[in-house]
């Protein structure tokens, strides 16, 4: 929580001409590139991993 | 609408060939042609084990203008999975089990030029999601699929969701919030009581998602992003979810990206890290090493208790990755071992020691995209 306060808190308006880096394609957050940090795979072993809520089936009558 | 923007909508880009002019009749009256531009790309990610071989294969159209960007994609995933039942199913057998999965989702984004935007998204699929639902139906019919009450599963499920992005401070910050729907029909695990009927899990889930997040710039050298979720599912606890990354250009052509993930769903705990060092050429090429480490409590609640939850897991990736970004095409490849270590299994889920195996998987991942 104070990460996430700290963070908007911290937020400045950077100049277009300071924003070099910032443009650059590893550096912008975006899911639909080339340049997504993420897999589709992996969350089919942990079941911790991918925040969609998508539900895992072969669930059992006892579970847990 | 001025006459110079009247008279662009009306008017059809130079030399249209092909699917170009299909884009172009399937987004006619959706999106003006003024700045239209179209995206094409395809991706294909696997990851394969000794006894597991995962496929996940997707490509898309999009279409954008300055006011909104609708892309349609289809997907295709493979299971291959060499099922070994447990030594105390002494009537088990063996099978080459392959599940194919189709999937498909639409997503609709508006007012890409004001500073608030909306995001509509709706989709499907049909089929086996992951290969641990695929291991436990097959236990499951193999043990139950003569006795009375055994159905079939017809897994597939229905998604849509609503989202909102507010940009606080002009290309320096902005916020979040989205709700998500989803319906799952799984393939439920039996329970057989002596002299009773044959017990059958839910097999329709209903999820829904609330998310909140944002983005800031926190220096001309450092990006972050944090978002946060609460999802409850149908007979489930909620789960609360918190994920932040942190782009940070440590000098021209180096670059760090990390990522901390946590999620909680009343006794099961899982976190993760994630870091990306990578080297670029011009901007363009790039080459990096990605290294991730996750761990969970397990889904245990009790030990003894027969279950086909999941016990406790770390698992370890590591990754090269080689990445081109051009003015019309990118694309990425990476590659390299992926590790998955399960605790010692309790006495309740024994017998599900051939799914819950430790694994030494080899993962590959190829994206490319072209922009017209």
């Amino acid at each position: 929580m104070s990460l996430a306060v700290l963070a908007v808190a911290s937020c400045t308006a950077v100049p277009a001409f300071q924003q070099q880096r910032l443009a650059k394609s590893n550096m912008v957050f975006d899911d639909t590139n080339a340049f997504a940090f993420s897999s589709r795979l992996l969350p089919q072993s942990e079941p911790g991993t991918g925040s969609t809520g998508a539900a895992q089936g072969g669930g059992c009558t006892a579970c847990k | 609408m001025t006459h110079n923007k009247l008279h662009s909508v009306r008017r059809f880009p130079g030399r249209l060939r092909g699917w170009q002019g299909l884009a172009v009749v399937f987004g006619c009256g959706l999106l003006p042609v003024h700045g239209l531009n179209y995206t094409l790309g395809v991706s294909t990610e696997m990851a394969g084990a000794t006894d597991v071989l995962l496929v996940d294969s997707e490509m898309f159209v999009r279409l954008r203008n300055d006011q909104r960007e609708i892309t349609v994609s289809l997907g295709a995933a493979e299971i291959d999975l060499e099922y070994r039942p447990p030594k105390v199913n002494i009537l088990g057998r063996s099978e080459d089990l392959s599940e194919s999965k189709q999937s498909g989702q639409l997503t609709w984004r508006e007012g890409l030029d004001e500073r608030m935007q909306w995001t509509f998204s709706c989709g499907g699929y049909q089929g086996f999601t992951d290969y641990r639902s695929l291991w436990l139906d097959e236990y499951y019919r193999q043990l139950f699929s003569t006795v009375a009450g055994y159905q079939t599963a017809d897994v597939g499920g229905l998604n849509a969701s609503i989202g909102g992005k507010y940009e606080y401070l002009k290309g320096s910050g902005l916020v979040t919030c989205s709700v998500g729907w989803q319906q799952d029909e799984v393939a439920p695990g039996y329970e057989k009581i002596i002299f009773g009927p044959l017990l059958r899990g839910e097999d329709n889930l209903a999820t829904w998602r609330f998310g909140v997040g944002s983005e800031h710039v926190l220096s001309p050298r450092v990006r972050f992003k944090q978002d946060a979720a609460a999802i409850q599912s149908t007979a489930r606890a909620w789960r609360y979810a918190y994920g932040a990354e942190t782009a940070w250009a440590l000098a021209d052509a180096w670059t760090a990206r990390l990522r901390l993930e946590t999620a909680k769903e009343a006794e099961f705990h899982a976190g993760s890290a994630a870091l990306l060092m990578e080297r670029d050429w011009e901007g363009r090429w790039f080459a990096g090493l990605a290294l991730r480490a996750y761990a969970d409590n397990g889904q245990i609640i009790d030990p003894l208790l027969i279950s086909g939850a999941a016990p406790p897991l770390d698992s370890y990736l590591l990754q090269l990755t080689l990445r081109y970004a051009g003015p019309h095409a990118t694309w990425r490849l990476a590659l390299g071992p992926y590790l998955t270590r399960y605790s010692q299994l309790t006495p309740g889920t024994a017998r599900f020691a051939p799914l819950y195996q430790d694994r030494d998987w080899f993962a590959a991942q190829g994206a490319w995209a072209w922009r017209f």
